[in-house]
C-alpha cells in the first residue's frame, strides 16, 4: 500500500529566540497549508522532536501542537528516535495511511537547538547513546565520528585536506537553498581557521546548532488524486545496528544505513541506478563518506575520489547543502530531507541542477548509524 | 537544591562501572561491553558475564574540546577506542597522559576514576577510565 | 612483649603523577624563598580533579591485592584511613570494596584520626586476624589532603594513598612482631565540620604534639619489647616535611641512614593516611628479608603507634607484581600554579 505527499512546507532554520517550540511549529505548516487546496483537517497528528522534553520542559508535545492548531478529535503522537526521528515520524504516518486507520496525516519535526548554551547542546546529544554504560565514559556521536575519521583516514590512506572536500562542497550547495541555516561560501583552506571540536575533526566538520521546523502532510491515494502532481511514498524502511561503535566488527561500514537502504529500493522495486537525487546524513564530514560508501554509491573508501560538483556516479547527493549547511535541527531534520526531495520531483527545488527527475531518496540517521531510515519518493504524475 | 541523577541507577549499574563486567557468547566464543543477555554477534542468548582483568591497548584516540556539560572539567577529553585482553572493545577516556604522548598500540590498564559528580550534593559517579601503565624507572 | 601473630601479606601504593614545585607556591605567596628548604619539601603531587580518596585508595588496594595473591572474597575487612572523605556521610570504604568485587560479609568503614587512622586500621587488623575473626583485612590510608592557599601547609599537603593486606604469618611479606600505642587530647590541627580547610597551631604541632607522642610510642614499644634503635635496620616516621623525621630519629638515636630510604615526603609532599606508610611500602621493595623495621605513624589530636617489622623471603617475589613507590616518585607530570589550582577546586566558579 502506498501514500502520497500532497504538501510541504520548511522555515528556514535559525535561531528564533522569540518563538517557542509551538510557534515555530505552526510557523512551518503556514506554507503547507496554502498549497492544499481544502482546509487543512489531519485525522494524524505525528511531532517528530529529540529534545523538547529537555529543552522546553515539556511531554504531550503534540497533544498541545494539536490544541494550538486548534485540532480536535484526533490522533496525536510524538516520536523519538534520536536524530533520525523525521523519517520515523514520516514512516508513522505512512503506516497509518497506508493502513487505511486515517486519509490524512499532518506530520510536523521541531527542535530548537539555540534555547540553550552550546555545552549543553552537547549534553543532550551525547543522549543518543546509552546512558547507563556510553554517555558515562564521555563519550557522544561526535567523538565517535572522530575516531572514525581517523580510522577512514588511516585505512583508506586520506589527509584531513583530502575530505574537506564534503564541507566545501555542502557550503556551495546550500547558497540558493532557502531555508538553509548556513549560505555563504568557504575556501578549501578556511578549516585552518576552524576551532578544533574532536581532533581531528573541525567546527566546519559538523552542523550548525540551530532552530528548525518543517512539516508534510500525508495523504491517501484517493485524497491525492484530487491534486494534478502526485508524489508517492514508493519505499520507506529503517534498521538499526549496536550503540556502542566499538563493538562493530565493520566500523567503516554503517550496516544500518545499508539494510534499510537495501529494504527500502527493494520494496520501491527500484534499482539504486534510478535514483538521481539523495539527501544522506551528513553530521560529521566522515559519516557523510561512511554513509555514501554503505548505501552503494561509491566503493568502500572510494567516496572522496568519486565526489564531483556534489555528484556521486548519476546521483546528486545533498544539494540542500546537508546537514552541514542547510542545518540538523535534530528532530525536523528528516521532515526537511522529505521536503527537499518532494519539492524537487515537483520541480520546485534545484530545478536547474536536477531537471526534471522521477525518483529520489533520503537517509536519515542518529548518530555513527545506531539506527538509520529510508525513504525513495516517485512523481506518479 | 535536589539531586539530579538517581542513586538507583549508580547502584544497579556498578558492577559494570566499576568491575567492567562484560558478556561473554559460549557458542560464538565472543566477548562485548556493555553486558547485554543476547550475542551481539550471533544471537544467542547462551551468555555468561565475566569480569575484565583491567588490562587493554589504544586501538585509536581523539581528543575532544567540546566536551558535554558534565565532562567539561576534563576538556580536553581524551576518548580512546580501547581494545581488552578479553576480546571486547570499549570507547573511555583516557588519563594522565598528555595526548602528544599517546600512541596506538599504547597499552593501559583500567582505573577506577570519577566519572561524573551530580551538582554539589548529589552523588558521585564512579567507574573505569584507562591510564598508561606506570613503568619501571 | 605482646603476642602477634599477624603481618603484611601484600602492600600497594598510588601517587598521582601531577607535581607542582614547592619553589612555585613559596613564590606565589611571597614566601622567603628559602622556606621549602628549611622543611625540605621539593615538590608534591597533586591528585586531578577525576581523582579523591576512593579512587586513590582503590587503585593502591588493587596493587596491594595483587602482591598479597589473596582473592578479593577472602577479604573480611576494608578500612579507609582518611581526612578527606569524598562524602562527609557515606562511607569510601563500601565503594573500595565493591570496586574490588570484595564479599558484602566483612567489616568496612572510614576511620578519622587525622593522618594515623590507617595506623589504627592496622592495629585494629592484628585483632581481628588474631582472633580468626578475619582471614585477611584490607587497610588504606589515602588523602587529598587539603591546606587553605597560601597557608605554610600548602607547601606539604597531598595527594596519595598506600593499601595493606593484614594477615597470618603464612605468606607474610613482613611479620608484624610487637606495636606500641600513645593518644592523648592535643588540639594541634584540626578541621571544623564544614570548614574546607583545617587549622593548625604551627610550632605547637611539633614539641607537644608530632615529637612527644612518636617518642612515646617508640620508648614504649623499645621498653616492652626490649629493643635498642642499633635492632632497626630502617626507621619511618610521620614525615609532615622532610625535616621532623630527622629531628625525631636522631632524638631516639636513628642516624639519617635508617631514615633517608623511607623519608618520600620531600619528593611527594605529605599524602596524611598514606605518609609514614609510603616511605614504610617503598623499603618493602628494597630491604634484605631479614631487615626489622621501625615504623612509626603519627595523627594530629593526637596519637601514634610504633611498630617492629620483620622483612620475610617472601616479600622477594611479591616486589615486582604491581608498580613501586619509587616508579610512582620518578613518573611526574609537572603542573603550574594555576593548573593546580584548578585541579584541587580553588578557582570559585559554577561547576558545569
Amino acid at each position: 500500500m502506498r501514500s502520497f505527499i500532497i504538501s510541504s512546507s520548511a522555515v528556514k532554520i535559525d535561531r528564533y529566540y522569540d518563538k517557542n517550540f509551538k510557534e515555530l511549529a505552526i510557523e512551518s505548516i503556514k506554507d503547507l497549508e496554502k498549497k492544499i487546496s481544502e482546509p487543512l483537517e489531519p485525522e494524524a497528528l505525528i511531532i517528530s522532536s529529540v529534545a523538547v522534553e529537555h529543552l522546553d520542559r515539556q511531554s504531550n508535545m503534540a497533544g498541545i501542537i494539536a490544541d494550538y492548531l486548534g485540532l480536535r478529535n484526533i490522533r496525536v503522537y510524538r516520536v523519538e528516535s534520536g536524530e533520525a526521528s523525521g523519517l520515523a515520524a514520516v514512516q508513522i504516518a505512512h503506516s497509518l495511511v497506508s493502513s487505511k486507520a486515517v486519509k490524512k496525516a499532518l506530520v510536523i519535526g521541531v527542535d530548537k537547538l539555540s534555547d540553550m548554551p552550546n555545552a549543553k547542546i552537547a549534553e543532550l546529544y551525547s543522549y543518543l547513546k546509552d546512558s547507563d554504560y556510553i554517555q558515562i565514559h564521555g563519550v557522544s556521536p561526535l567523538s565517535e565520528a572522530a575516531l572514525l575519521a581517523k580510522i577512514y583516514m588511516k585505512t583508506y590512506d586520506y589527509s584531513y585536506e583530502d575530505l574537506f572536500i564534503w564541507p566545501f562542497t555542502m557550503h556551495q550547495n546550500s547558497l540558493d537553498t532557502p531555508h538553509a541555516q548556513l549560505r555563504f561560501k568557504i575556501s578549501p583552506d578556511s578549516y585552518k581557521e576552524s576551532p578544533i571540536l574532536a581532533e581531528p575533526l573541525r567546527l566546519l566538520d559538523s552542523y550548525p546548532f540551530g532552530d528548525g521546523a518543517s512539516a508534510l502532510y500525508i495523504v491517501s491515494e484517493d485524497v491525492a488524486e484530487e491534486y494534478d502532481v502526485n508524489v508517492s511514498i514508493e519505499g520507506l524502511s529503517s534498521s538499526n545496528d549496536v550503540n556502542d561503535i566499538a563493538s562493530r566488527e565493520d566500523l567503516l561500514i554503517f550496516s544500518a544505513v545499508r539494510d534499510s537502504f537495501i529494504k527500502t529500493l527493494k520494496m520501491a522495486d527500484i534499482e539504486l541506478g534510478k535514483l538521481k537525487y539523495i539527501e544522506i546524513h551528513d553530521n560529521y564530514t566522515p559519516n557523510a563518506f561512511i554513509v555514501l560508501e554503505s548505501i552503494g554509491l561509491a566503493d568502500r573508501g572510494k567516496a572522496p575520489e568519486l565526489l564531483q560538483d556534489s555528484m556521486i556516479g548519476s546521483a546528486h547527493v545533498n544539494l540542500s547543502g546537508g546537514l552541514k549547511a542547510r542545518g540538523n535541527p535534530w528532530g525536523a531534520t528528516g521532515i526537511y530531507q522529505v521536503h527537499e526531495i518532494f519539492s524537487a520531483l515537483l520541480g520546485e527545488f534545484k530545478k536547474s541542477v536536477l531537471g526534471e527527475i522521477e525518483y529520489a531518496a533520503a537517509q536519515n540517521m542518529s548518530g555513527c548509524g545506531d539506527v538509520s531510515y529510508s525513504i525513495v519518493l516517485k512523481r506518479v504524475r | 537544591m535536589m539531586f539530579e541523577r538517581s542513586p538507583a541507577k549508580i547502584w544497579r549499574n556498578r558492577d559494570v562501572l566499576y568491575r567492567l563486567k562484560y558478556s561473554y557468547c559460549r557458542d560464538c566464543k565472543r566477548s562485548f561491553y556493555p553486558p547485554r543477555g543476547r550475542c551481539i554477534y550471533c544471537g544467542s542468548s547462551n551468555i555468561e558475564h565475566r569480569y575484565s582483568s583491567g588490562r587493554g591497548v589504544v586501538k585509536e584516540f581523539t581528543v575532544v574540546y567540546q566536551t558535554p556539560v558534565g565532562f567539561t572539567d576534563m576538556s580536553p577529553m581524551v576518548i580512546g577506542l580501547i581494545e581488552m585482553e578479553e576480546g571486547f572493545r570499549l570507547l573511555a577516556q583516557i588519563v594522565d597522559v598528555k595526548p602528544e604522548e599517546i600512541s596506538n598500540g599504547m597499552k593501559v590498564e583500567a582505573v577506577l576514576r570519577r566519572m561524573i559528580v551530580d551538582g554539589e550534593t548529589g552523588l558521585i559517579y564512579y567507574g573505569i577510565k584507562f591510564a598508561p601503565l606506570i613503568e619501571k624507572s | 612483649m605482646t603476642k602477634i601473630k599477624a603481618g603484611v601479606t601484600g602492600w600497594g601504593s598510588y601517587i598521582p603523577p601531577y607535581r607542582i614545585k614547592a619553589s612555585d607556591i613559596a613564590s606565589l605567596w611571597g614566601f622567603d624563598p628559602y622556606t621549602p628548604k628549611a622543611i625540605w619539601i621539593e615538590e608534591k603531587a597533586v591528585a586531578a580533579l577525576d581523582e579523591d580518596t576512593i579512587t586513590i585508595g582503590w587503585r593502591a588496594s588493587k596493587y596491594a591485592l595483587q602482591r598479597a595473591g589473596v582473592k578479593p572474597e577472602e577479604i573480611g575487612a576494608v578500612f579507609v584511613g582518611t581526612e578527606s572523605k569524598p562524602y562527609s556521610v557515606k562511607p569510601s570504604a563500601t565503594v573500595i570494596a565493591d570496586a574490588l568485587g570484595i564479599s558484602p560479609k566483612k567489616l568496612a568503614s572510614d576511620l578519622e584520626f587525622a593522618c594515623r587512622a590507617a595506623s589504627e586500621a592496622i592495629r585494629i587488623s592484628i585483632s581481628l586476624v588474631n582472633t580468626e575473626m578475619a582471614k585477611y583485612t584490607l587497610v588504606v590510608g589515602a588523602d587529598t589532603a587539603q591546606a587553605s592557599p597560601g597557608d605554610v601547609l600548602e607547601f606539604t599537603a597531598s595527594s596519595g594513598g598506600v593499601a595493606l593486606v593484614i594477615g597470618g604469618l603464612d605468606n607474610a611479606a613482613a611479620v608484624i612482631e610487637d606495636s606500641y600505642t600513645y593518644v592523648t587530647d592535643t588540639p594541634d590541627f584540626w578541621r571544623r565540620s564544614l570548614a574546607p580547610y583545617p587549622e593548625h597551631g604551627e610550632a605547637f604541632t611539633g614539641e607537644p604534639a608530632y615529637f612527644n607522642h612518636i617518642i612515646n610510642a617508640v620508648k614504649g614499644l623499645f621498653e616492652e619489647g626490649g629493643y635498642k634503635p642499633n635492632d632497626f635496620d630502617y626507621a619511618v616516621f610521620h614525615q609532615p616535611n622532610g625535616k621532623f623525621p630527622l629531628q625525631v630519629g636522631a632524638k631516639l638515636g636513628f642516624p639519617k641512614e635508617k631514615i633517608l630510604p623511607g623519608l618520600v615526603t620531600p619528593y611527594i609532599g605529605n599524602t596524611y593516611n598514606g605518609s609514614a606508610l609510603m616511605g614504610f611500602a617503598k623499603i618493602l621493595e628494597e630491604a634484605k628479608p631479614g631487615s626489622r623495621i621501625l615504623l612509626a605513624p603519627f595523627g594530629s589530636g593526637a596519637g601514634s603507634d610504633a611498630y617492629a617489622i620483620v622483612v620475610t623471603d617472601h616479600v622477594l617475589e611479591k616486589r615486582d607484581k604491581a608498580p613501586k613507590v619509587v616508579d610512582m616518585i620518578n613518573r611526574k607530570i609537572y603542573i603550574d600554579y594555576a593548573r593546580y589550582a584548578k585541579m584541587r577546586e580553588k578557582i570559585l566558579r559554577y561547576r558545569r
